[in-house]
C-alpha cells in the first residue's frame, strides 16, 4: 500500500504531507506554531481547549487543528484576525472558571514575590509553583485575552481540594477538563482509575463517586500529574533545591553508587532477571553481597511507603545476583592495557571495586591486605548467617580472576615505599578499623571485648569462650550481630545495654527484629558507668538515661538520671560503641579533626600527589555500598590523572530505559494493596544455635510479586510535556523567592 | 444479584459499546438503580474499564447509583412552577426530609427529584409523588402529602432523618 500524498496550503505555505495528517502537525511540519493546551502530542487528540482553531477555504466557522485531517487542495489560515480574536474569548471563558486566572492576569505578575499579593487573592486561588512551567499561564501570555471585555471573574466551583490521597494533590477547581490525565491513565498506560465523573459546572476527572484513588486501581505512576497543564494535579512531595528528577524517582539517587533501581525493579517484573542483573552490574561488582547486606537507602526513600510497605530492593537484588545468568559479562568491556602501577592498601570493598574498575580500564593493580583473606568488614566484620563465606568468595575471586595481583599478610605503613616500588598511584581503602573505647574503669579485664574483634576472631575461626550470660554495648549493625552470634556461641541470655531507646538505633530495623525473635534481649536507655571484675565473671555498674534534645546527629540527647545506678552480671561483655581508623604516620596525608584522611570530595585525591582515599577511611564507619560508590569515584578519579576519561560507566544491557519502552502499564486490581512479599527464613528455634543463612532469598514467583508492586515513578517523564521541563529553573527560582 | 440475572441480560447484548446504554438501561429499570455488582460485569463484557461505565452513568441524569426509595417525590421547577414558588416547594422538602435533589432518605423511605415540566402547566406549582400528580400545591399541602404516606408506612415522623 503506497501513502497518499495531500498539498496543502497553511497560511501561503504548500506543504505535502501524508494522508491522515492533522492540520495541527501539518502546520508545525510547516514551521507554522498553533497554540495548543489539551493537545499532547504521546495522547489522542481531544479537540477539548478549542485554542487550536483555524479557518479553512470553503468550510463554515472554525476548526480545532489537532482533530481535523487534511484533505488534498485544503487551504488553511492559522492567524487571521478572526481567529486570534475567537482564540482570546475561549481563553477568556476558560478563565471565568479557574481560581489562578487573577494571578495568571496579573499586572505584578512578572516581579510578583509569591509573597504578599497587591489585590489580596486568597492563597488558594493562588498560582502554585508551576508558575514558569505553567502551561495555562504561558497559553495566556502566548494569545492574550480580548480587548474591550473585563477581567474574566472567577466563579467557585466549590471543590474541597483533596489532601489525603497518598502522594498526589488535587484541586478539582484547578481543573480545566483538557481530558489529559484521564487519557494518559486509559488509553496510554491502560490502568483505567480515572474518567470524567458527572458533567456540566460539577464534572471532574477523578476515580468513580465516592471512590478513593487507592480503591480505583491507581497505579500511582503519576503520569496525571505529569501531563496535567494546569495545577489541578500536583506532587505532594517538596522540591526545595533538588532536581526534579531526583525529588520524583528518589530510590535512585538514593543509591550512593547510582544503580538504577526502577529500571531493573521493572525488569524484574517483566522476568527479564538477566537484564536486571547487568542492570546491577553497571555500578557494582557485589550484587551477592550487597543482596544480603546492603543498608538499601533506596528502600527507605522508596515512594511506595505512601501507600504501604516499600518494595523490597535488596531482597529483589539478591534474587536476580543469585540466580539469573551472567549474560552481562559479553558486554563488558576491557580498555588495552596501560603502563602505569596503581597499589591499593585494603581489600575491603572500596579497594576491591576500585581494583576492578581500574582494571578493566587497563591499569596494573596491585590490592594488599593486612589479613589472610580479602573482603575487608565483609570478610571479618560480618556473621555467616548473614553472608555465607562462600558468596563473597565468589565475587572477590571473580574480580581477582581479572588479572589483579593480591598480596595478603602484608601490612602497608608507608606510602613512599610504595612509591620507591614503581607504583604511579595509590588509593588507601584501609577502613575503620580500631574499636572505640567507653573510657571507663574496668575495661581492661580480659572478659571484655570489643565488638569488631569479637567477630573477626570468630571470622578466622577461632574458638570463643563468651560463658551463658552476655552483655553487649551499643546499638550499631556491629552490636546487633554480636549479640546474635553470643547466642549461636552456645550464651543463653544476650542482652543489648543501649543509652537511647530502641527508635534511635542505627542498626537496620530487620536485624534488629531478627535478633529479637531470636531471643536477644534489649535494656534501653541505659549506659556503663564502671565494670568491677573478679575471676571469671563481670558486675557492671549502669546508669539509667533519659532523652533530651536533639544533639548533632539529630537523635535526641541521652542524659544520665542521677543516683538511677544498678548493676547486671554477665560472663562476657562485648563492646560495640563505634569504630575509628587507625593510620600509620608514613602516610603523611593529612587528616579531619575526626582522624579521617581528609580528601577532595570530587575526586578522593589526598593532600599527596598521586594519593588518594576512600570508604570508611575517609567516611568513617558507614556501608559497603557507600564503599562501593568510594571505590568507582577513586577509579575515576585515577584514570582521569593519567589522562584517561574516567569514564567507567557501562551499559550492559539495552534492556529497562524508559525511552524504548511503550507507554502501556495495563490494570491491576487493588493495586495499592498489594503487600510486601516477606522472604522465607529459618525459624528462630532452629538458627540461633548455628551460623546457617537466616533468610533465604526469594522464588522467581516471589520476586515478580514484589517486583509487580513498584510504583514505576520514573515512568511518567515518557510523557514530560515541553514546558514541564522548564520545571527545574521555575523550581530554583521559585523557592530562592519563596 | 436479586434483582435480576445479570449474566443472562448481559449475554442477550453484543459486546460492542453501543451496547452500554441499553444495558444500563435494562440494568436500572429491573433494579431501580445500577447496582456496582453489575457495572463490573458490564465492564468486562464490553471490554472497557469500570471507570467508563461511570462515565456514562453519571454523565445522564436517568441513571442512579444508589437505590431508590420506597416513593419518589418529583418537584417541578420548570417555568410555570417556577414562577407559582416551586422553589420555595422544593427547599421545604429538602429540609423537611434532609436530602438533596436526587438522593434518598436513610430509612428509604423517599427519593427527592427535581423535574423540568410534568406537561400540567395550568396547575402549578406541580408536586408528584410516585406516578401521582398533586396540582396547585403549598408548603403545608406539601407537608400533608408526605405525612399520608408515612402514616401508610407505618413510619410516623420517622420519614425525617
Amino acid at each position: 500500500m503506497s501513502i497518499r500524498w495531500l498539498n496543502v496550503t497553511i497560511d501561503g505555505v504548500q506543504i505535502k504531507v501524508p494522508d491522515g495528517t492533522t492540520v495541527l502537525l501539518a502546520a508545525r511540519q510547516a514551521g507554522i506554531r498553533i497554540p495548543t493546551l489539551c493537545y499532547h502530542p504521546r495522547l489522542s487528540p481531544t479537540g477539548a481547549c478549542r485554542l487550536c482553531i483555524v479557518e479553512v477555504e470553503g468550510m463554515k466557522g472554525f476548526h480545532t487543528s489537532c482533530t481535523l485531517p487534511c484533505s488534498d487542495g485544503m487551504v488553511v489560515h492559522t492567524n487571521t484576525a478572526n481567529v486570534r480574536s475567537m482564540r482570546q474569548h475561549v481563553l477568556w471563558l476558560l478563565l471565568s472558571d479557574y481560581p489562578c486566572s487573577e494571578c495568571l492576569l496579573c499586572d505584578e505578575r512578572s516581579k510578583c514575590d509569591f509573597k504578599s499579593c497587591k489585590h489580596d487573592v486568597p492563597v488558594e486561588w493562588r498560582c502554585c509553583y508551576k508558575w514558569e512551567a505553567c502551561e495555562l499561564r504561558s497559553i495566556v501570555e502566548e494569545v492574550g485575552l480580548p480587548e474591550g471585555l473585563p477581567k474574566p471573574e472567577y466563579i467557585h466551583r466549590g471543590f474541597e481540594p483533596i489532601e489525603d490521597e497518598p502522594l498526589i494533590l488535587i484541586d478539582r477547581n484547578k481543573c480545566i477538563l483538557c481530558e489529559r490525565c484521564i487519557k494518559a491513565c486509559q488509553e496510554a498506560r491502560g490502568i483505567g482509575a480515572i474518567g470524567f465523573i458527572f458533567r456540566g459546572h460539577s464534572s471532574f476527572a477523578g476515580p468513580p463517586p465516592n471512590t478513593r484513588l487507592e480503591d480505583s486501581g491507581c497505579r500511582f505512576c503519576c503520569t496525571c500529574v505529569e501531563v496535567c497543564p494546569s495545577g489541578a494535579l500536583l506532587d505532594k512531595v517538596s522540591f526545595d533545591d533538588k532536581p526534579r528528577e531526583k525529588a520524583l524517582v528518589p530510590c535512585k539517587y538514593a543509591c550512593p553508587a547510582g544503580i538504577d533501581v526502577p529500571r531493573y525493579v521493572r525488569l524484574i517484573a517483566e522476568g527479564k532477571f538477566e537484564d536486571a542483573l547487568a542492570v546491577n552490574r553497571e555500578k557494582v561488582p557485589f550484587p551477592r553481597v550487597l543482596g544480603r547486606v546492603c543498608m538499601h537507602p533506596c528502600e527507605d526513600a522508596c515512594r511506595r511507603q505512601e501507600l504501604n510497605e516499600p518494595i523490597a530492593i535488596r531482597l529483589l537484588k539478591r534474587f536476580v545476583a543469585d540466580n539469573a545468568k551472567p549474560t552481562w559479562k559479553e558486554r563488558s568491556t576491557f580498555k588495552p592495557p596501560k603502563e602505569k602501577r596503581i597499589a591499593i592498601i585494603g581489600a575491603g570493598p572500596a579497594g576491591l571495586t576500585a581494583a576492578y574498575y581500574l582494571r578493566k580500564l587497563g591499569y596494573s593493580v596491585t590490592v594488599f591486605d593486612e589479613n589472610d583473606e580479602p573482603g575487608g568488614m565483609m570478610r571479618y566484620g560480618i556473621p555467616h548467617y548473614r553472608l555465607p563465606k562462600d558468596v563473597l568468595a565468589d565475587e572477590v575471586n571473580e574480580i581477582l580472576s581479572l588479572g589483579i595481583e593480591l598480596r595478603t599478610q602484608t601490612s602497608v605503613e608507608n606510602i613512599d615505599w610504595l612509591f620507591s616500588q614503581g607504583f604511579d598511584a595509590v588509593l588507601i581503602a584501609i577502613g575503620a578499623q580500631r574499636a572505640i573505647k567507653l573510657g571507663i574503669d574496668g575495661e581492661e579485664h580480659r572478659r571484655v571485648i570489643d565488638g569488631l574483634t569479637f567477630l573477626k576472631l570468630l571470622n578466622m575461626g577461632k574458638e570463643i569462650a563468651i560463658g551463658r550470660s552476655v552483655g553487649v554495648v551499643g546499638g550499631g549493625n556491629v552490636a546487633i550481630d554480636a549479640s546474635r552470634v553470643a547466642l549461636r556461641l552456645g550464651a543463653d541470655n544476650v542482652t543489648i545495654l543501649y543509652r537511647r531507646t530502641r527508635n534511635e538505633m542505627p542498626a537496620l530495623d530487620e536485624e534488629v527484629e531478627a535478633a529479637l525473635e531470636e531471643g536477644v534481649s534489649i535494656e534501653q536507655l541505659v549506659a556503663p558507668k564502671r565494670i568491677i571484675g573478679d575471676d571469671d565473671s563481670i558486675t557492671v555498674e549502669l546508669i539509667r538515661m533519659r532523652l533530651g534534645a536533639p544533639d548533632e546527629s539529630g537523635r535526641p540527647r541521652p542524659i544520665p538520671i542521677e543516683g538511677s545506678e544498678f548493676k547486671l552480671r554477665f560472663d562476657t561483655l562485648i563492646v560495640a560503641i563505634g569504630q575509628a581508623p587507625r593510620i600509620p604516620d608514613g602516610f603523611g596525608v593529612e587528616l579531619t579533626r575526626r582522624g579521617l584522611i581528609a580528601v577532595n570530595g570530587e575526586t578522593l585525591q589526598t593532600s599527596r600527589d598521586r594519593v588518594f582515599a576512600g570508604g570508611d577511611i575517609v567516611l568513617g564507619p558507614s556501608s559497603v555500598i557507600e564503599a562501593i560508590a568510594h571505590g568507582r569515584l577513586a577509579a575515576s578519579s585515577i584514570d582521569k590523572l593519567f589522562g584517561g576519561d574516567g569514564d567507567i560507566d557501562e551499559e550492559l544491557t539495552e534492556e529497562g530505559f524508559i525511552g524504548k519502552r511503550s507507554l502501556w502499564m495495563g490494570r491491576i486490581d487493588e493495586f495499592a494493596y498489594l503487600g510486601r512479599v516477606k522472604p522465607r527464613k529459618l525459624e528462630p528455634s532452629v538458627r540461633r544455635r548455628n551460623f546457617d543463612e537466616v533468610e533465604l532469598g526469594f522464588t522467581a514467583e516471589e520476586a515478580v510479586a514484589e517486583a509487580i508492586r513498584c510504583l514505576q515513578c520514573d515512568m511518567r517523564f515518557q510523557m514530560t510535556p515541553t514546558p514541564i521541563m522548564k520545571l527545574e529553573a521555575a523550581l530554583r527560582s521559585s523557592s530562592s523567592k519563596r | 444479584m436479586e434483582c435480576i440475572d445479570i449474566d443472562a441480560l448481559i449475554e442477550k447484548h453484543g459486546r460492542e459499546r453501543s451496547s452500554l446504554i441499553p444495558l444500563l438501561q435494562e440494568i436500572q429499570s429491573a433494579c431501580g438503580y445500577v447496582p456496582s455488582e453489575s457495572i463490573r460485569k458490564v465492564a468486562k463484557w464490553l471490554g472497557i474499564f469500570e471507570v467508563e461505565v461511570y462515565e456514562v452513568l453519571t454523565f445522564y441524569a436517568q441513571f442512579r447509583l444508589v437505590p431508590r426509595g420506597k416513593h419518589t417525590v418529583k418537584i417541578c421547577l420548570g417555568t410555570a412552577c417556577h414562577m407559582m414558588g416551586g422553589q420555595d416547594i422544593f427547599n421545604y422538602v429538602s429540609q423537611r426530609l434532609g436530602v438533596k435533589a436526587g438522593e434518598t432518605t436513610k430509612d428509604g423511605m423517599f427519593t427527592l427529584e427535581r423535574v423540568a415540566c410534568l406537561g400540567c402547566c395550568g396547575m402549578a406549582p406541580v408536586v408528584a409523588i410516585d406516578d401521582q400528580v398533586h396540582g396547585r400545591q403549598t408548603i403545608s399541602s406539601v407537608e400533608r402529602l408526605l405525612r399520608e404516606h408515612m402514616a401508610k408506612e407505618g413510619k410516623g415522623e420517622q420519614g425525617q432523618t
